[in-house]
Parts: C-alpha cells; sequence; structure tokens
C-alpha cells in the first residue's frame, strides 16, 4: 500500500512536467500551492478519517476486538 | 444441483471428475473446503466489495466536481478537464493504490478458521447495501464540494489555474481515502510515521 501510494505520486508528478500545456506545472510545484493543495485535501479527507477512528474506538467491528486480542 | 447453485464446489473423487469439471471451483480434498469459503471466499467478498466503492467515489467525485464547477462560473458548459487528464485520473493515478486493496486484510488467517462465525455477518450484504452506496455517494459530494469550493476561496485569480489546483487536490485526496480505509497496511505504516519522516529529510 505504501509503495503504491508513493508510486503513484511519482508517477503524477513525473507525468505532469509533460503536461506543461494542460496543467500550470510552475504553480503546482511553488511552495505556497503545495501547502494549499495539500491544507484542501487534508479538509476533504479529515472529517471521514475522524468518523472512521471513532467508529474504530468506539464501535469496533468484531474482527477489530479479535485483532486487539491478538496484539495483547 | 452443482450447477443450480449460486456457487458449485466439486470435488475430485475416486469416481471420476464430473463433478469437479461441473463445478465454479474444484477442490482435491473435503478439508479444503474451509479455507476456500472462510478464508479466499470472504476476503475475495470484502475485498471486491470495497474496491466497487471506491470505483463508485472515484467516478461520482468527479461528476460533482464538473458540476460544482458550472454552477460556481454562470452555468458555463466547458469541461474543466480535458481528456488527457481523465484518461490519466482513471488509470495511472488512481488505480495502483485501489488495486492495493486486493491485498488487504482484515484479520489474520488464524482468528477466521477459529471464528467461523465471522463468516455469517457477511450473508447480512451490509458490504455492498444501499445504505453503504449511499454513504459513499454522500463522501463524493462532500469532498467534491470541499475541492471546488475551497479552491476559489482559498487561491487567488482561480479561473486560470482552476484545473491544475482542483486536480492535484483530487489526486491527493483519492491517495488519503485510499490510506484510511486499508486496514492491515504493509510495513505497520502509519501517517504519523510519515509525516515524522519529511520532517527529517527536510531539516
Amino acid at each position: 500500500m505504501f509503495f503504491s501510494i508513493m508510486g503513484t505520486l511519482v508517477v503524477y508528478l513525473l507525468s505532469i512536467t509533460f503536461l506543461d500545456s494542460i496543467l500550470d506545472v510552475d504553480f503546482i510545484f511553488d511552495y505556497k500551492s503545495i501547502l494549499k493543495t495539500l491544507f484542501l485535501a487534508i479538509i476533504s479527507w479529515l472529517p471521514f478519517y475522524i468518523y472512521h477512528v471513532f467508529k474504530y474506538k468506539c464501535y469496533p467491528e468484531e474482527t477489530d476486538k479479535l485483532n486487539l486480542i491478538e496484539i495483547k | 444441483m452443482i450447477q443450480q447453485a449460486d456457487v458449485g464446489i466439486g470435488l475430485v473423487g475416486k469416481e471420476g471428475l464430473q463433478a469437479s469439471l461441473a463445478a465454479d471451483f474444484s477442490i482435491t480434498k473435503f478439508k479444503h473446503l474451509s479455507h476456500l469459503m472462510l478464508w479466499l471466499g470472504r476476503l475475495s467478498y470484502k475485498n471486491t466489495a470495497t474496491i466497487s466503492k471506491f470505483v463508485i467515489h472515484r467516478g461520482l467525485i468527479i461528476s460533482f466536481i464538473q458540476f460544482i464547477f458550472s454552477i460556481i462560473f454562470y452555468n458555463l458548459a466547458v469541461p474543466i478537464y480535458n481528456g488527457v487528464l481523465i484518461l490519466g485520473y482513471s488509470t495511472i493515478y488512481t488505480n495502483i493504490p485501489v488495486i492495493s486493496l486486493l491485498l488487504d486484510q482484515d484479520t489474520g488467517f488464524k482468528n477466521v478458521m477459529k471464528f467461523p462465525t465471522l463468516y455469517k455477518n457477511l450473508l447480512k450484504g451490509r458490504e455492498l447495501s444501499i445504505k453503504a452506496f449511499l454513504w459513499w455517494f454522500w463522501k463524493s459530494l462532500f469532498q467534491a464540494s470541499v475541492i471546488m469550493i475551497g479552491a476559489v476561496i482559498i487561491f487567488e485569480n482561480i479561473f486560470l489555474k482552476i484545473a491544475t489546483i482542483t486536480f492535484t487536490v483530487l489526486i491527493f485526496a483519492e491517495l488519503l481515502n485510499v490510506y484510511s480505509e486499508v486496514i492491515n497496511t504493509l510495513f505497520n505504516f502509519s501517517l504519523i510515521k510519515l509525516i515524522n519522516f519529511i520532517i527529517f529529510i527536510y531539516f
């Protein structure tokens, strides 16, 4: 999973250099726009992740309970 | 009988191969049945359901982005992303992480074999129910709205760079979604460790 996510990021960043007629490449690599972009991505994802963690902690599924027992 | 069933499992016996040839799955020993159903069948169902939900989400979010783009910019009937970006989005940019969900395991082999009742929960069909579909529908709508409206609020001179900004956010958001859905991550990877690693490399 880790390698697939990192691989996709690398593929995206490499491929956009070839797509300079479609995307503004200099703008993407500007650190301010990177921060803003990441901020937006996290804002759109975080509520669902918090819900996911809340569900895992408060109402775990049977397999989650078994996994916890196995770890202990 | 084996062909009337939803899924036929045939056993290779001394009497011949008739049953196993007519079946969808063929096993050589009866003891392999529990492994086939409780482990392989269960994982296959769960992972296929998760991938289906991701594919639905992937298609819906881009439709909602287009819809919101048109509303924000005076009902402009122009596609926000051109063909190359759409092609890249549905192939190289999002395929590998989604396929990596196939390798996910919600619990270990020993647990599944020890507690066969875990299989029983799948019979309720909650993994791909209407409720699950509506949840992912809502997730797509919310994320598309945040991406489009957030981009308009945060960035200046948005119109000329709208495709660049929203497409990059879309890729990041999709990768984060995959991260939060995967249960058993490879190498016990966590977001905190990644952040620590980036801070370490940067300083």
